[in-house]
């Protein structure tokens, strides 16, 4: 035969193991070996595919035609050793891990099956010095933990990890070794060790790291050898002495044990044993539960759970045992409140879990059901074997195991028994002295925040080329020629030897001041919501910052007009400047406080802002903008000066011209209305600042 | 440390009230990686905000014993018709510091060049991030509450400002609002998951991301 033609069939053998036809591949594969055309790439091949068929004796039984003489490779002899300790050869399997030892004594999962092999064989110390080779790498496998404990403690060493799986015979007789040995128990002592070494042990039970065995073969053998231990304590002598050992746990996992045989008497009489104890824990009695709920003794297995659960509220086990009486007893409902309980205190039981996802599927919650399934296959991501095993019970019921993505479940969560992490406790925070605010850095706080608003506002506004400043003058400007040009061709002459521009200036400038403030407060908070992003900006200090600002503007426009006025020929005798700035300063406040309101109350009310339009149109015509109050017919002038706007400006231009007395006008009238508005916008803005900010 | 006592919040909407956050009594340790983990709208920025201090909470107090940024986040806190030059300047002011300084670093760390003399309106999403996160690192805070900003931007800068975070938060703590697992764990080592208006805090974080995905506790 070429070498073309080995390499082509060889090749579509690997490709039919790749996707997993290995009978097909077997059934080649003995053909060939029939007809004498095998190589011993071939026989490789073979007992590779028999061993994932789960044929470990029929693997071995060819593998062991194929020559393992000394230069092979380190991967044969591992792969030789695995099936023949699949197989059951311990020895010959110890010799092939042995030897690919010697090639590579680093690969630790090579080491962790010699330190296996050597248990088995009953090599205790070899095996406890394999496992000391191997570190922490046996972390990573519980089983090996396990095998390792069992090892130290018949190889007469004391173990700090004891095994924790206590529902297991072994790990039970385990813990009792110890305790033997700690009360110089030595009859009992040599019993436990006798059977430790010829129990069905966990050993034989899992397949080593990972994998369970199901060839029936091995299913025989287990049977068998748990049979022997049945017997062995069936022996009069050795329960003697053993009766005597009264240790609870290992009563419960033999009479578990017993009861997986069908031997209820032998069980019972654990049970009772067990029940008869003296100093029995809460956990004990749980476990005893479960051995009753397990014979199908309802009512005493909820005794003995409810009798634990006052003993302890929080017995890990009691919640589920008694959610598992009421299922059986067909109280679907109570059940569910007892297991949701139960997984307040134990989150993560997959059990429970798995009965409550079932529960949910058969009630047709179907997005309930999703919820618990996707955690399960969270909480078994790195197990096959427990995946598998979640997927065989929901095939019990005809179900599916099919999780898809859900939202996260929190509908059973007991939201205030979760315990919060002490670095997150709350704890008073230290007072400290009042006299410790500084004010003065307060002070400059304040200013620096409200400098920045007012330079933001500028370049903001104005613009970088400064149009925004010119129009603030254009528009007033505007204003002003046009009613000048009006009274001009009039021709009206005005009374008080006044100017005529210097009447419409203090008018129209004065107006304004307080409408452009206004304006400005009605969108001080919508242009500068993202700047309330920063703790240190608050709406009270955008406010300030605008009506500042807009008071150096007003101030500088009307001085510009005024100027230009006196350019075009105008004298100016002012009687008070003080007044004239202090009137300017008044109609700014006025203008905010008023502005404020009304944009917190468009707020709550849109349709109130075009309100407020039709209120700026007649503040207009009746501010005294055009005409004085003294030249008013009496009763029309009484009903005007209720305006604080037309005091204003009357008492503006009573500063500004010194031949001008404001009669009617009064001080404490306007300032009564400025700061009874001020109290009004500040309580409003500070009611309706949360809706302003969500809006 | 940030004191929440007795601290509550819930919005008004058209269809009702919502509860973001029922009555919490919890301290927040200041100087470390948290996380706070929630779903799209169950209030994690509301929450942040309420940290910050840029909103109130219905009830209760919470108290501030450390300087703490302002929240972080999509260029949230910049005006759109300022310069990127002009959002520096007063970003600086308003946390007393200078801002020229400022400025050079932002500059410098941005990459945004002469885009900063340019109206931020004008700018892309990213480049908004870009600029918001400059900003902030530019100031020094012993606490940054961050709203899921490091996510944005190319490839590039993405890699640059989760380095010069990393590098910052070796002396910083670090508030971190997202509703991504992955990104959490990158930048925190603890969390706090708020959902269904309960905030939950967990000293793992693998703990809070199962809790979050999930619903599973322990």
């Amino acid at each position: 035969m070429n070498k073309h033609v080995t390499q082509d069939h060889t090749q579509q053998i690997v490709l039919m193991m790749n996707k997993r036809h290995y009978k097909e591949a077997c059934n080649i594969l003995i053909k060939r070996i029939e007809d004498n055309l095998a190589s011993k790439l071939d026989y490789l091949l073979l007992a590779r595919c028999l061993r994932n068929r789960k044929q470990y004796s029929k693997s071995y039984f060819y593998l062991r035609k194929v020559d393992f003489a000394d230069n092979q490779p380190y991967g044969h002899y591992y792969q030789f050793g695995r099936i023949a300790y699949l197989a059951g050869k311990h020895n010959v399997a110890k010799k092939a891990f042995e030897k690919a030892h010697s090639k590579n004594d680093k690969i630790k999962i090579n080491i962790a099956y010699l330190a296996i092999v050597n248990f088995q064989l009953g090599e205790y110390s070899e095996a406890v010095q394999c496992f000391r080779k191997i570190g922490s790498f046996r972390k990573k496998y519980a089983y090996l933990c396990d095998v390792r404990a069992f090892s130290l403690l018949l190889d007469g060493q004391t173990v700090k990890n004891m095994p924790v799986d206590l529902t297991s015979p072994e790990a039970a007789l385990c813990h009792e070794i110890k305790q033997c040995r700690n009360t110089q128990n030595k009859e009992g002592e040599s019993l436990l060790r006798t059977m430790l070494k010829e129990l069905p042990l966990v050993a034989r039970r899992h397949q080593p790291i990972g994998r369970t065995r199901t060839s029936n073969s091995d299913l025989v053998m287990l049977k068998s050898s748990d049979m022997r231990f049945a017997e062995f304590l069936q022996d009069p002598e050795r329960r003697k002495i053993y009766d005597t050992l009264s240790l609870p746990s290992s009563f419960y996992s033999l009479c578990s044990l017993f009861q997986s045989f069908n031997l209820d008497e032998e069980a019972r009489h654990y049970l009772f044993l067990l029940i008869e104890q003296k100093q029995i824990s809460e956990d004990d009695i749980c476990l005893a539960g479960n051995c009753f709920l397990a014979l199908g003794m309802l009512d005493p297995a909820l005794r003995a759970f409810s009798h634990a659960l006052e003993l302890d509220a929080d017995t890990l086990t009691a919640y589920y045992g008694i959610s598992q009486v009421c299922d059986a007893l067909g109280d679907k409902q109570k059940a569910l409140k007892y297991i949701k309980h139960h997984l307040n205190i134990v989150p993560r039981d997959v059990k429970a879990l798995s009965w409550i996802a079932m529960h949910y599927i058969q009630a047709g919650d179907s997005v309930l059901a999703a919820k618990q399934l996707n955690k399960l296959e969270r909480l078994e991501k790195g197990s096959p074997t427990h995946i598998a095993a979640i997927k065989a019970y929901f095939e019990k019921f005809g179900v599916t195991f099919n999780p898809s993505a859900t939202l996260p479940d929190y509908h059973y969560i007991d939201w205030s028994s979760i315990e919060i992490p002490n670095e997150f406790l709350f704890s008073q925070p230290v007072e400290l002295k009042k006299s410790k605010v500084d004010y003065l850095e307060n002070f400059k706080q304040s200013s620096n925040v409200i400098t920045a608003l007012i330079l933001r506002e500028m370049t903001g506004r104005f613009g970088r080329s400064g149009i925004g400043y010119l129009w603030a003058i254009i528009q007033q400007l505007v204003f002003v020629s046009v009613f000048a040009a009006f009274f001009e061709f009039r021709g009206k002459s005005l009374p008080y030897g006044v100017d005529l521009l210097g009447f419409l200036i203090t008018g129209i400038s004065a107006f304004f001041i307080f409408r452009n403030t206004t304006g400005q407060m009605k969108t001080a908070l919508t242009k500068n919501k993202s700047l309330l992003h920063y703790r240190q900006v608050s709406p009270f200090a955008i406010y300030s910052a605008r009506s500042i600002l807009e008071f150096t503007t007003g101030l500088v426009v009307f001085c510009l007009l005024v100027c230009a006025s006196m350019v075009l020929g105008e004298t100016v005798s002012m009687t008070s400047l003080l007044q004239v700035i202090l009137v300017i300063f008044m109609l700014n406040l006025f203008g905010a406080a008023y502005g404020i309101l009304i944009a917190c109350v468009s707020i709550f009310f849109t349709a109130f802002s075009s309100f407020e339009q039709g209120i700026s149109r007649v503040l207009f015509f009746t501010s005294g903008l055009f005409y004085y109050a003294n030249e008013l017919p009496p009763d029309i002038r009484d009903i005007l000066m209720w305006n604080p706007l037309f005091n204003l400006i009357e008492l503006l231009r009573e500063g500004f011209f010194s031949t001008y007395t404001a009669e009617y006008a009064s001080r404490e009238y306007v300032a009564y209305w400025t700061l009874g508005l001020l109290f009004a916008a500040l309580v409003v803005e500070r009611t309706s600042r949360r809706r302003a900010l969500e809006a | 440390m940030i004191h929440l006592k007795n601290v509550a919040k819930t919005y008004n909407t058209k269809s009702g009230e919502r509860t973001v956050l029922l009555p919490t009594t919890l301290s927040i340790p200041s100087h470390e990686h948290i996380a706070i983990l929630g779903r799209n709208g169950a209030g994690k920025s509301t929450l942040l905000r309420m940290i910050s201090g840029v909103e109130k909470p219905d009830q209760g107090v919470i108290e501030r014993k450390t300087r703490l940024s302002w929240p972080i986040g999509f260029g949230g806190a910049l005006l759109n018709t300022l310069t990127g030059r002009q959002n520096v300047e007063f970003t600086a002011r308003i946390h007393s510091v200078d801002p020229d300084k400022t400025f050079d670093f932002v500059q410098d760390f941005s990459e945004l060049g002469a885009y900063l003399e340019e109206p931020v309106k004008s700018y892309s999403a990213g480049m908004k991030a870009k600029l918001a996160f400059g900003l902030s690192l530019s100031i020094d805070f012993d606490c940054y509450l961050i709203d899921e900003a490091i996510s944005t931007g190319d490839r590039w800068f993405r890699e640059k400002a989760a380095n010069a975070f990393d590098e910052r938060r070796q002396q910083s703590g670090v508030l971190f609002v997202s509703h991504n697992p992955a990104l959490v764990k990158r930048f925190c080592d603890k969390a706090l998951v708020l959902a269904d208006g309960h905030l939950v805090p967990f000293s793992d974080i693998d703990e809070a991301i199962d809790f979050y995905t999930y619903g599973l506790l322990g």
